[in-house]
């Protein structure tokens, strides 16, 4: 029943974090944007296997994709390793350690950033690298961000599953 | 254990390579196929998703477009302010433009530079002077009306007072030229200060309320025709040979920036036609005025003869039987059908009208003979006379003229009947009236007071 009700409140977040990631980004409009799809795998990959965790990268990166109108396939690519590797590494991640938790959150949004660029094909264009070193990282750092402060306030709710 | 975890890593390992084979096959797919799959995610799966991101768009739209219509809404509101001024600009100049055209030759567009506060408010700099042919007593006019006088004159510029200024004057007269008098300005306290007033108007003048100002041209400074002022009513003076009547001006005092400076050529040579269709506006206002009072006179004027003329037609018909074809002439139209004729006469007001005599409605008031009444009546007429143009008021044989109710027919317009001169042909024709019934009784000369004021318009 304590599972049940375990999974019933990571359902909510994940949900809360999707909508916030189609809504609440286009609607703050700025050029450094919080990746809220990244929290809720990451959230959802360290409670689940490596294989289910690239199952759930593949669905939400299909998610981003749909909603994105170029470079199909490249979100559902990126986030399938990243939920793979996030499960993978789930004995080091949700440490009590915000800072490490900021440090891979801030590692898998930057991740995600440049392999969609560079699959989608726009990381060859001109501004690509601007883009790549500069804005990405930031992007990823406000993610980071945004990920530590929400994990430390979630964390009594949403306790790791054990390996 | 250790086979279990192994099971495991083996399923995590072809969980994890179905999905990337399947985010690279989503990557190498064609672009058609590509966009179908998006677009059936788009619609489907991904729905809710896709809608919420677009309201989201469309929100910061609206924040953003909320800042930029705010903006907008001030630049329109700015540009509405200064729109306003410069349309009365550009309506004052297209009426100064149109004054001169009108005028055509003889006159100096010059701008109007007002004092500032605290100087005299009733003097004005204008810029045009000597040079420009603008000598003193030049009149200052607007597309309106009279504003001022030209006092002094320099090279470049010169001086004027307007109407305000105490010692402006200025000769008048209503444009039917019935009443004269000097116009000045009015020196009231408060709202009064700017009304005009116009003094030594004759006694006998008395001005309705709302009858235009013009100046005369007596005094040859100011051309006749230029309106002044608008009566607005008499103002009780103590003299008791003459009237004082105060007078709205056509022209504010503070209402204007440009101005035209008749040059003297032109002022000697009358400027009446520049200003002749508010003139020519306010005579036919009177004289429509006058045609109805006229109209109303001739109906009362008639009830009471009518039984004079029942007598008459007695005395008449006498006369023929005791003295035969002796050549005396009657002319029954204001005997035996007074009121058609005056009937046909009042419709000379109003455009020729083809239609049938029967649907011409006589006047209220004016009693129609009949037909029947007319064939009886007899007719004694020499046979070498000619028949008159308007002979439809006489009572002729149906032989002669076949009209059988001739009293109601609308006769064409003849030379005396110009539609702006009704009220002249009503009296006219009245008058005739009363001179044909004189040779068979004459009728007392009117007992009327020299001193009364002739009829209205009986000077035209």
């Amino acid at each position: 029943m304590s599972g049940l009700y375990d999974w019933l409140r990571l359902m909510v977040t994940v949900f809360a974090l999707v909508i916030a990631h189609f809504l609440l980004r286009p609607l703050l409009g700025i050029r450094i944007e919080i990746d809220f799809l990244v929290l809720a795998l990451l959230l959802m990959s360290i409670r689940v296997r490596p294989g289910i965790g690239a199952v759930l990268g593949l669905l939400l990166g299909a998610a981003a994709d749909a909603a994105s109108p170029g470079g199909f396939g490249s979100a559902m690519l990126a986030m399938t390793l990243v939920g793979y590797v996030t499960s993978w590494l789930k004995a080091a991640f949700f440490a009590e350690n915000a800072v490490l938790d900021g440090v891979v959150i801030f590692a898998s949004a930057w991740g995600v950033i440049l392999m969609r660029l560079f699959l989608s094909g726009r990381g060859f264009e001109a501004g690509a690298a601007i883009s790549a070193l500069v804005w990405a990282p930031l992007s990823a750092a406000a993610t980071a961000l945004v990920g530590a402060l929400l994990f430390a306030v979630l964390r009594p709710l949403l306790k790791p599953a054990r390996a | 254990m250790a086979r279990t975890s192994r099971t495991g890593t083996r399923t995590d390992l072809a969980l994890l390579g179905v999905a990337v084979l399947l985010s690279i096959v989503a990557l190498i797919l064609p672009s058609t196929v590509r966009g179908t799959v998006q677009g059936s995610l788009r619609s489907s799966v991904a729905a809710p998703l896709v809608a919420a991101q677009a309201w989201a768009e469309r929100g910061r739209q609206a924040i953003g477009d909320h800042g930029r219509l705010v903006n907008i809404v001030d630049s329109l509101s700015l540009a509405a302010q200064s729109t306003a001024p410069l349309r009365a600009e550009n309506e004052r100049l297209r009426a100064l433009i149109g004054l001169g055209q009108r005028l055509q030759w003889g006159f100096v567009a010059t701008e109007i530079v007002h004092p500032g506060r605290g100087a005299d408010e009733n003097t004005v700099l204008l810029a045009a002077g000597a040079s420009a042919g603008v000598r003193p007593f030049s009149p200052v006019v607007v597309p309106d009306g009279l504003i001022g006088m030209v006092t002094s004159v320099d090279a470049g510029s010169s001086t004027a007072i307007l109407w305000t200024n105490p010692d402006f004057r200025a000769s008048a007269t209503t444009t039917d030229g019935l009443a004269f008098g000097i116009v000045a300005a009015h020196l009231g306290i408060g709202a009064d200060r700017y009304l005009l007033e116009m003094r030594g108007v004759p006694f006998r003048s008395e001005l309705k309320p709302g009858t235009l100002i013009v100046s005369s041209g007596l005094g040859n400074v100011f051309p006749r025709g230029i309106p002044i002022g608008i009566v607005l009513r008499e103002t009780k003076t103590v003299e008791g040979w003459a009237r004082t009547y105060l007078l709205r001006p056509i022209v504010p005092p503070d209402a204007t920036g440009e101005a035209i400076i008749l040059l003297p050529p032109r002022a000697a040579v009358g400027v009446t036609t520049a200003w002749s269709s508010a003139a020519a506006a306010d005579s036919s206002q009177k004289r429509i005025t006058m045609a109805g009072d006229s109209m109303v006179a001739d109906s009362l004027r008639l009830i009471s003869m009518r039984t004079d003329a029942l007598a008459r037609l007695d005395s008449l018909r006498r006369a023929a039987i005791f003295g035969g074809d002796s050549g005396v002439r009657v002319e029954s139209d204001s005997t035996t059908q007074p009121a058609g004729a005056r009937a046909s006469d009042s419709m000379r007001t109003r455009p020729p009208v083809a239609s049938p005599p029967a649907s011409v409605t006589p006047p209220q008031g004016s009693p129609v003979v009949a037909p029947s009444a007319r064939t009886t009546a007899p007719v004694i007429r020499p046979p070498a006379r000619r028949a008159r143009p308007d002979s439809a008021q006489l009572i002729q044989p149906p032989a002669r003229r076949a009209r059988p109710d001739s009293a109601s027919v609308i006769r064409p317009p003849s030379r005396r009947a110009r539609p702006d001169s009704a009220a002249r042909s009503l009296r006219t024709d009245s008058a005739r009236a009363r001179n044909r019934a004189r040779p068979i009784k004459k009728a007392p000369p009117p007992a009327e007071s020299p001193f009364r004021l002739p009829p209205a318009g009986a000077s035209e």
